[in-house]
């Protein structure tokens, strides 16, 4: 029986290949529910966990071509439609002076994309989150290297998972409350 | 590249590349410098107009390779100053590179024999009788000064001397810390040579474009366009560099040293000088499109007449879009079969660049395109000779630094910097 008051239980590692090489035997072991935890950005160990892709670069495409289509149709109506006005004999419709807005509109609305997609997509902001319950986890901002597999995994077993983690050469297994 | 990433690997102790694989290519490039310079020579005594004709592709090949080895210069030193584990993996083809000043120098001889032909700033030159009544007036009155045939000769061997000074310097200076690594303090002195050397590239190659492409219009100036080629230069050198890594890559030692993270950052800076080269040229037009003055749209307008606008749009397509479209990807990025290609692709629009640059800057032929082979043989001559000489220099030392501060990174295993 699972307590209900745990998260999961959180392996600390001293080196990153040691937590990728862990993470990568928890995926074989049939783990999914789990995370790791770390001081800077290792794209291996988000790959080992089975997390390959993010829709964030969908989302600031498509944010980058709606600020471009925005920009340039802004100035298409402020110069051809609301307000035309001739410029030194040029066209209304004057491409060329058009594109450094486009341009820059592109990546205005590529970068709020960016900040709102990814924002919206891994949760923040979140005040409150178990896994800061766990000892010694400040250390993740610092040198350690964590994998937390969760309670709410399918395999999760207090005693199995325990054993599993303990083989794999973290330097210490705790459990993290939730 | 079929190598553990989890593993921590180790300086092959034999930095020295494939021999033989620099031999076929050697030998390769050989041919196609020999082959069309033979055809070249043909050419350039068949047909109407034909010295002309030979007299401009050679220049635009020669620029072209030229701008090869200044954009290796200034990239080795910008990788100097903003150090960078890319900056390893490429120093040594762009030491290659910046090596064939002296080639290069050689290889103006018969420019200075077609000067007549080319520049119509000569008094008594073939194009000098050829032009409006204006641009004698300017030619006489104020370009006179700067653009008589001594002082551009003395330019001339003061850019080579100059840009030989820097790159022979740095190349020798790179083998010295090899040996002595603690010797000195490398690290600042490649930097103090590298920050001076940057921007006394910028002006010498600024005002030897403007020697070389801008003063075969007469009366049409562009501030902006030395800085066009500088990032064109930019482009062609890194073209050069990836195709000479990737290559290297199939063979020990350079299988070992270049990662895929590395791989992804070259790419990404082909993928910024794309863009910075679109950028430029873009502003050029923008600023003379709005000006809409008739000196300088002109520059324009005889790109734009008859069947020059479809070069023009083919630039475009091949010079950015595609290039920039492809590159957005990050897998594509890492697949050397498909970035090999890709710079190959680069390289020869760079080339119908150059044939876009200088060819309709003729006044005295009519408007419609007038396509040579030579624009195509001259290019690939003066290509096959350079490429010749840059494989010689690349063998001359190992294809990778023995000491760099970054070394110790590049060799831990892919994801502890991810």
């Amino acid at each position: 029986m699972i307590d209900p008051g745990i998260y999961g239980l959180m392996a600390e590692y001293e080196t990153v290949p040691d937590l990728v090489k862990a993470a990568e035997q928890a995926h074989e072991h049939g783990y999914r529910r789990m995370d790791t935890y770390s001081p800077f950005p290792i794209e291996p160990a988000a790959e080992a966990i089975g997390f390959h892709k993010n829709r964030v670069a969908l989302v600031v495409l498509i944010g980058g071509l709606l600020g471009g289509l925005g920009g340039y149709s802004l100035e298409y109506w402020v110069s051809v439609l609301a307000y035309p006005i001739n410029v030194g004999g040029k066209p209304f419709h004057a491409w060329p002076a058009f594109i450094p807005v486009t341009f820059e509109c592109t990546v205005l609305g590529a970068s709020i994309a960016a900040f709102v997609g990814m924002l919206a997509m891994n949760g923040l902001p979140m005040p409150y989150h178990p896994v800061f319950n766990s000892p010694n986890f400040s250390a993740a901002s610092k040198d350690k290297f964590f994998l937390c597999i969760e309670a709410a995994d399918p395999q999760f077993d207090m005693t199995k998972t325990r054993q599993f983690l303990e083989q794999t050469g973290p330097r210490v297994v705790t459990e993290v409350p939730n | 590249m079929s190598m553990d990433p989890h593993a921590q690997r180790t300086v092959p102790d034999d930095r020295t590349g494939p021999v033989w694989l620099m031999d076929r290519y050697q030998s390769r490039a050989l041919i196609v410098g020999a082959l069309f310079t033979i055809l070249l020579i043909i050419g350039a005594f068949l047909g109407p107009n034909s010295s002309d004709h030979f007299f401009r592709a050679y220049l635009a090949g020669y620029v072209m390779w030229t701008g090869a080895s200044l954009g290796c210069m200034a990239l080795l030193m910008v990788q100097h100053l903003s150090a960078g584990k890319w900056g390893l993996i490429i120093r040594r083809p762009l030491e290659a590179g910046a090596a064939q000043f002296p080639l290069m120098f050689l290889l103006f001889i018969p420019i200075i024999f077609g000067m007549k032909h080319l520049f119509p700033w000569i008094q008594g030159g073939s194009l000098w009788n050829a032009q409006n009544s204006d641009a004698h007036t300017i030619m006489l009155h104020k370009a006179h000064l700067m653009m008589n045939v001594p002082f551009f000769l003395v330019r001339w061997v003061l850019y080579f001397v100059i840009w030989w000074a820097f790159s022979t310097t740095l190349r020798r200076w790179s083998l010295q810390r090899d040996r002595d690594p603690l010797g000195r303090d490398w690290q600042r002195i490649f930097e103090n040579v590298s920050g001076i050397g940057v921007v006394v590239y910028s002006l010498t190659m600024t005002f030897a474009i403007i020697d070389w492409v801008m003063s075969l219009d007469p009366t049409w100036y562009s501030t902006i366009f030395g800085l066009i080629y500088l990032a064109g230069q930019g482009l062609t050198a890194f073209s050069i560099c990836i195709i000479t890594v990737l290559l290297l890559s199939q063979e020990e030692p350079m299988r070992t040293m270049l990662r895929k993270t590395e791989m992804h950052d070259i790419g990404k800076l082909l993928f910024a000088f794309v863009m910075l080269y679109a950028y430029l040229s873009f502003s050029q037009w923008l600023i003379i499109w709005s000006g809409n003055l008739p000196d300088e749209i002109q520059f324009y307008l005889h790109r734009m007449a008859g069947n020059w606008v479809n070069l023009s749009r083919f630039l475009i397509l091949f010079e950015f879009a595609v290039p920039f479209a492809l590159l957005l990807s990050r897998r594509l990025k890492k697949q050397p079969a498909f970035m090999v290609p890709l710079c190959a692709l680069i390289l020869f629009v760079r080339i119908v660049d150059m044939y876009w640059h200088i060819e309709p800057s003729f006044r005295t032929q009519e408007r419609e395109i007038t396509f040579n082979w030579m624009y195509l043989a001259a290019p690939l001559a003066i290509g096959g000779f350079w490429v010749f000489f840059y494989i010689r220099s690349l063998k001359s030392r190992p294809v990778f630094p023995a000491y760099d501060a970054q070394m110790e990174e590049i060799l831990e295993p892919e994801h502890a910097t991810a």
